[in-house]
C-alpha cells in the first residue's frame, strides 16, 4: 500500500470541510475524487501532501507518517498539480527543471537534464521548451504542470481538477498522456474531476465525497446511477457507447 | 560533452543560458569601465595614468587623498548601495509576488525618514554652524550626532518591517494585503514626519530634508565595509535560496508542493532584504527607484529565473546608482547634487517606459 489515509479531519476557521476521511491506494492505480463543488475535493488533495495540515487523523506515505517527513521528502514521493496554473513567467524547460528541486542540492546535474528532456518528449512539449509558460495555451500549460510533477519522480501524482478550462480534445489528450505516464513509470495518481464520463473512462478507483465525508470508495463497478444521484442530487442514466461507460444527466426541472 | 549532445533540448537550453550569462559579464565589464570613469571624472583633474599609479600606492599626496578619501568611498558606496537596494527589491517582488514591492512601497524608506526626523528634531541631533556635514549650499547644516540619526533611521525601517511581518504572520494576510499595509504604514510614517517637522525649527527642518535626500557621498570606509558585508551575506543567502525563489515565482501551491517552507523563506527573506535596505537607507538616506527598477530591467534581460536574475539585478542596481551619481557630478559638480534626486528623475520616466512597453512582468 503506497498511500494510506485514516480518519482525516480538516476545518477552515472551525468550519469542518473534511471529516473522518479514510481510504488507501495501491501502486499503479488512478483514483478519481468526485463530488459537488465545495465537497472538499481540493482540500483533501492538499491534505495528502501537507500543503494543508490536517487537524486529526493520519496520512501514511509508504508506511511513514507525513507529519514526520521534511517538505522535500514528501515532494520526492508526491507530485502536485494545482488547480490554478499557467500564469508563471518561467520558460517551459525551467518550469519542468523546477520539478527537480526536491532532488537538487545546489545546481542541476546531467541526470536532472536527462529527466527533463525525457519528460518534455513524453508530454510532447519539445516545440515549446524555451517559451514562457504564460504564453502557452491552456492545454499546453496544463501539460507543463503535469511534466513538472513527473520531473519530481514521485510515486504518487495529485492533480486538482486537471481538466477544467480545457476543451474536449485537450481533456482527452491530457488524460491519455497522464494514463501513459502512470503506466510507463509505475506511478499512482489521484485526481479531482467534475467530468464523470472522463473519470469513468480513465480511472480505476473512485472516492465520492459528500459534505466532507466519504460516501463511496470503490471500483468502477460500484458507480451506479443511484450513487451518483445520491451524491450530486441529479438523476442520471448509465449507458455504454462503443465500449465506453457514459453517464447522462436527466433534466430534473422538466 | 558527447553525452550532452544526445540531449538536443538541453543543448538549446544551455545555449540560451550562455547568452544570458554573457549579459552578466557585459554588465561586469560596463561596471568596471564606469568605475574607472567615475574615478577620473570630477573637479580635480586626474588622468588614467594617475589613477593607475595611485591605486598601486605611487601617486602624489593630493591625488591619493582625492582618490582614496573622496572618490573611491563614493564609488564603492554607490556600487554597494545600488547592489543592496536592487537585491532587496528583487527579493521583495518575488516573496510578495508583486512587481511594485520595494523598500519605498513597504514603508521601509518612510520608516527610516521618520526615525531620522525623530532623532534630528526630538533628540536634537541636527543643528547649525560647526563642522559641515556637507559641502556647498548646505555647508552650515550639520548633524551633531550622526550615529543617533542612523540608529533611529534603522529602527524606523525595522519597525515598518516588523509591523508588516507581524500582520502577515499573526493575521495571515495575503501578499496583496501586505503591500496595502505597507502603503498605509508609509502614509502613517509620512504623517509622523510632517508632525515632527511642524514642531521643528527652520534649521531642523532643513536638516531633516537634507537627510532624506539620498546621497552616496556620506559614508566612510567603515560604514562601506559594514554595508558591503551585510549586502554580501544577504546575496549569498539568496543565491543559496535561488530554487526556493524560483518555486515561489511559479506560485505558492506549486512551491509548497515542491517542499518549500513558504512561511520560513518569507519571514527570513523579508528580514534579510529589509536589513539590507534599512542599513543602506540609514547610511545614505532615501534613494528611490533603484530597488523597483533594477529587478524589472533584469527580468527583461534574463527572465524570471533567480539563478541569473538575482546577481544581474544587483549589477544593474550598482550600474544605475553609479551612473546616476557620476552624471550628477558631471552636471553640477562634486558634492552638490544628491543622487536620490537624480535616481527619482531618471527612474520615473524609465519605469513609465517599461510600463508602456508592456513589460510589466
Amino acid at each position: 500500500m503506497i498511500l494510506s489515509v485514516s480518519d482525516v479531519h480538516f476545518s477552515y476557521n472551525s468550519r469542518p470541510v473534511l471529516d473522518d476521511v479514510t481510504f488507501h491506494l495501491e501502486k499503479g492505480h488512478i483514483l478519481c475524487i468526485l463530488g459537488v463543488n465545495g465537497a472538499g475535493k481540493s482540500t483533501l488533495l492538499k491534505c495528502l501532501n501537507r500543503i494543508l495540515k490536517i487537524q486529526r487523523g493520519v496520512v501514511f506515505l509508504n508506511g511513514e507518517d507525513i507529519r514526520c517527513l521534511r517538505g522535500d521528502e514528501i515532494a520526492r514521493g508526491i507530485g502536485y498539480v494545482p488547480q490554478r496554473y499557467g500564469d508563471e513567467p518561467l520558460t517551459v524547460y525551467d518550469a519542468v527543471l523546477l520539478g527537480r528541486k526536491p532532488h537538487i542540492r545546489w545546481a542541476a546535474g546531467r541526470r536532472d537534464m536527462e529527466i527533463v528532456e525525457d519528460i518534455l518528449r513524453l508530454m510532447q512539449l519539445e516545440a515549446f521548451a524555451l517559451r514562457p509558460v504564460n504564453q502557452l495555451s491552456g492545454g499546453e500549460a496544463q501539460k507543463v504542470m503535469i511534466a513538472r510533477a513527473l520531473a519530481q519522480e514521485p510515486e504518487i501524482l495529485l492533480l486538482d481538477e486537471p481538466l477544467s478550462n480545457l476543451d474536449l480534445k485537450n481533456q482527452l489528450e491530457v488524460m491519455r498522456l497522464l494514463g501513459q505516464a502512470v503506466r510507463q513509470r509505475g506511478l499512482s495518481a489521484i485526481l479531482s474531476v467534475h467530468d464523470l464520463n472522463l473519470a469513468l473512462r480513465f480511472a480505476d478507483l473512485f472516492l465520492l465525497l459528500k459534505n466532507g465525508r466519504v460516501h463511496t470508495f470503490a471500483g468502477r463497478e460500484a458507480i451506479s446511477p443511484e450513487v451518483i444521484e445520491d451524491v450530486y442530487g441529479v438523476p442520471v442514466i448509465l449507458q455504454e457507447v462503443q465500449g465506453y461507460p457514459v453517464m447522462v444527466a436527466l433534466d430534473q426541472f422538466s | 560533452m558527447d553525452q550532452i549532445l544526445s540531449l538536443p533540448l538541453t543543448l538549446s537550453y544551455q545555449a540560451a543560458i550562455r547568452r544570458k550569462i554573457m549579459l552578466f559579464f557585459s554588465a561586469v565589464t560596463l561596471l568596471g569601465i564606469l568605475t574607472i570613469s567615475a574615478i577620473v571624472v570630477g573637479s580635480y583633474g586626474i588622468s588614467l595614468q594617475d589613477v593607475f599609479w595611485t591605486l598601486l600606492g605611487q601617486g602624489e599626496g593630493a591625488m591619493r587623498t582625492v582618490i582614496w578619501n573622496i572618490r573611491l568611498p563614493r564609488i564603492f558606496s554607490a556600487i554597494i548601495a545600488g547592489c543592496g537596494l536592487a537585491l532587496s527589491g528583487t527579493v521583495f517582488q518575488c516573496l510578495l509576488k508583486n512587481p511594485l514591492a520595494s523598500a519605498s512601497t513597504l514603508g521601509i524608506s518612510h520608516g527610516a525618514a521618520f526615525g531620522a526626523a525623530f532623532a534630528i528634531v526630538v533628540l536634537g541631533a541636527g543643528g547649525f554652524q560647526g563642522s559641515a556635514l556637507r559641502t556647498g549650499a548646505a555647508g552650515q547644516l550639520y548633524l551633531q550626532s550622526i550615529y543617533s540619526v542612523m540608529i533611529f533611521a534603522f529602527a524606523g525601517a525595522m519597525m515598518a518591517t516588523l509591523t508588516i511581518l507581524a500582520l502577515a504572520r499573526i493575521k495571515r494576510m495575503s501578499v496583496e494585503s501586505v503591500i496595502l499595509a505597507g502603503v498605509a504604514l508609509s502614509s502613517l510614517f509620512t504623517s509622523g514626519t510632517i508632525l515632527i517637522q511642524y514642531f521643528a525649527t527652520d534649521v531642523e527642518i532643513a536638516t531633516v530634508v537634507f537627510w532624506t535626500f539620498g546621497d552616496v557621498a556620506r559614508s566612510n570606509w567603515r560604514e562601506i565595509g559594514l554595508m558591503g558585508t551585510i549586502t554580501g551575506l544577504a546575496l549569498v543567502y539568496f543565491i543559496l535560496r535561488q530554487w526556493d525563489l524560483n518555486a515561489l515565482t511559479a506560485g505558492e501551491d506549486v512551491a509548497r508542493g515542491l517542499g518549500v517552507e513558504i512561511e520560513k523563506i518569507r519571514v527570513w527573506g523579508m528580514l534579510c532584504a529589509t536589513l539590507v535596505a534599512a542599513l543602506i537607507t540609514c547610511f545614505q538616506g532615501v534613494i528611490a527607484f533603484i530597488g523597483l527598477l533594477a529587478p524589472h530591467i533584469g527580468r527583461r534581460l534574463v527572465g524570471p529565473d533567480h539563478r541569473l536574475l538575482t546577481p544581474l539585478s544587483c549589477l544593474i542596481g550598482a550600474l544605475l546608482l553609479l551612473a546616476a551619481d557620476t552624471s550628477g557630478r558631471i552636471l553640477v559638480g562634486s558634492g552638490a547634487m544628491p543622487v536620490g534626486v537624480i535616481t527619482s528623475f531618471m527612474g520615473a520616466p524609465l519605469f513609465l517606459y517599461l510600463l508602456l512597453r508592456g513589460q510589466w512582468k
